[in-house]
């Protein structure tokens, strides 16, 4: 569930991420994945991961083409919260 | 000891309805304490792929197909962004940042034998899989709302209920909370606590005559679940069809949204959908058919979540965010794992303790 909290989050704080993810052919089964349902792996999905390093990337660069694309609600990327 | 039950489960939603099944099938005695009499209307009308294999497990899935639910084959995302997001390196946009879609059927999941999934009227599949249970063995008594749970003996825990106008005791050697978004347990043992990031609140009714070709993109995707996004920060609306005419539209938003604006619940959904013209001007031209309800106390976790003799499952153990229709999942899928764990301990003579497998496994307990 830790990946279900994580992913849920990241989507909250840059929908254009998940849109980008769901769509691009190198991460779109991992996030298929999810979305059936299957989300009780103890490893982190690869797409995640990625997504997780990309929205901090985003979010610490105010110059960033997709920094005016950041929701209000934040979670940790860094560490799960639970 | 001599208990009245080896597990009694409250709640009779689709997690302790299947943690019965569960436990009945096993041999064990089971009793679902159901404060409602079903059929009830509820929200979460939407589920993924995931519940087929514990459908098939129970053997509730025969009847699910009878009752002739509507078909899911997907799912799409809408976006009231109208600027040119950069592509920023990634391929494959078809529709570039505006909409997305997938289809279960892209990927092989396993114990899923279909291409589909279920959009459900609660109150019609919450009774079958309570019958469901009642069939397989499991002692249901509705309309029996557990007051509180007595832990003091260490040999079982001592159920206190209020049937009609009584009120009863009933004897278990363990309960296994299944009390949804009421929490029974989390609020009684005061284990409870908000999520630090997500504060969310709804708004939903259904809508009869609803037009869903003209919103989808492709019309052979009318029947799948929309999110269409607002141009308001963190809020979205659901497009669930319920029925060929009838489809669920829900408004989610963060709840100090609904404490700012001020205003009534109506008033409060169409201000909201009004920022999305072509869903508005669509939802305008159909009949609303049920009352606005909002569902609030949406974000929550527990601290503990498995003890000595309980076990929480569903909602009654956490509950984030409704956006990619995982609750009846997450409800099916911990009643599985909670109830593995508790039927080996029936075998082995032990009972759940605290920081055994269920806490971690089905609902990510520290």
């Amino acid at each position: 569930m830790k990946n279900w909290y994580e992913f849920i989050s990241i989507y909250y704080r840059l929908n254009v991420l998940f849109t980008a993810f769901v769509q691009d052919p190198r991460y779109r089964t991992d996030v298929l994945k999810m979305l059936q349902g299957d989300f009780y792996d103890t490893d982190e999905p690869t797409a995640l991961r990625t997504m997780r390093e990309a929205l901090a990337l985003v979010e610490n660069d105010p110059e960033h083409l997709w920094h005016p694309y950041l929701g209000t609600l934040r979670a940790p990327t860094a560490a799960p919260v639970f | 000891m001599t208990t009245d039950f080896d597990v009694a489960v409250i709640g009779g939603g689709p997690a302790g309805a299947t943690a019965a099944a569960y436990l009945a099938q096993a041999g064990m005695s089971v009793a679902v304490f159901e404060s409602e009499l079903f059929p009830r209307p509820h929200v979460g009308e939407t589920l993924v792929p995931a519940v087929t294999p514990i459908l098939h497990e129970t053997g509730a899935l025969e009847h699910i197909d009878a009752a002739g639910f509507l078909h899911k084959y997907g799912a799409a995302w809408t976006s009231a962004e109208s600027r040119n997001v950069p592509h920023n390196g990634f391929t494959g946009l078809d529709h570039d940042f505006r909409a997305a879609e997938i289809m279960f059927n892209e990927r092989d999941q396993p114990g899923v034998d279909r291409d589909y999934t279920y959009h459900v009227d609660r109150a019609k599949f919450d009774l079958i899989l309570l019958k469901h249970a009642d069939t397989v063995g499991a002692s249901v008594f509705s309309g029996a709302r557990v007051l509180s749970v007595d832990f003091d003996d260490p040999e079982q825990v001592r159920l206190t209920c209020r049937i009609g106008p009584r009120q009863t005791d009933f004897t278990a050697r363990l309960v296994v909370d299944a009390s949804g978004r009421q929490t029974l347990l989390g609020r009684q043992l005061r284990i409870k606590v908000p999520d630090p990031v997500f504060d969310q609140y709804a708004i939903h009714t259904w809508f009869e005559g609803l037009d869903r070709k003209v919103l989808s993109a492709d019309v052979g995707k009318a029947d799948y679940v929309y999110v269409h996004f607002l141009p308001i920060k963190d809020t979205w609306v659901w497009q669930i069809p319920i029925t060929d005419t009838v489809t669920s539209i829900g408004v989610v938003t963060q709840k100090k949204r609904f404490a700012a604006a001020n205003v009534d619940r109506e008033a409060f959904f169409w201000d909201f959908v009004a920022s999305r013209p072509d869903l508005t001007e669509q939802l305008k031209k159909a009949k609303r058919v049920r009352p606005f309800k909002p569902e609030g106390d949406y974000s929550y976790a527990m601290r503990q979540i498995c003890g000595d003799r309980f076990v929480m499952i569903g909602d009654a153990a956490r509950f984030v965010d409704p956006i990619f229709s995982s609750g009846v999942s997450v409800a099916l899928n911990s009643a599985r794992l909670a109830c593995k764990d508790i039927i080996a301990g029936h075998k082995e003579g032990t009972t759940p303790r605290r920081g055994s497998r269920p806490s971690r496994a089905s609902c990510g307990g520290r």
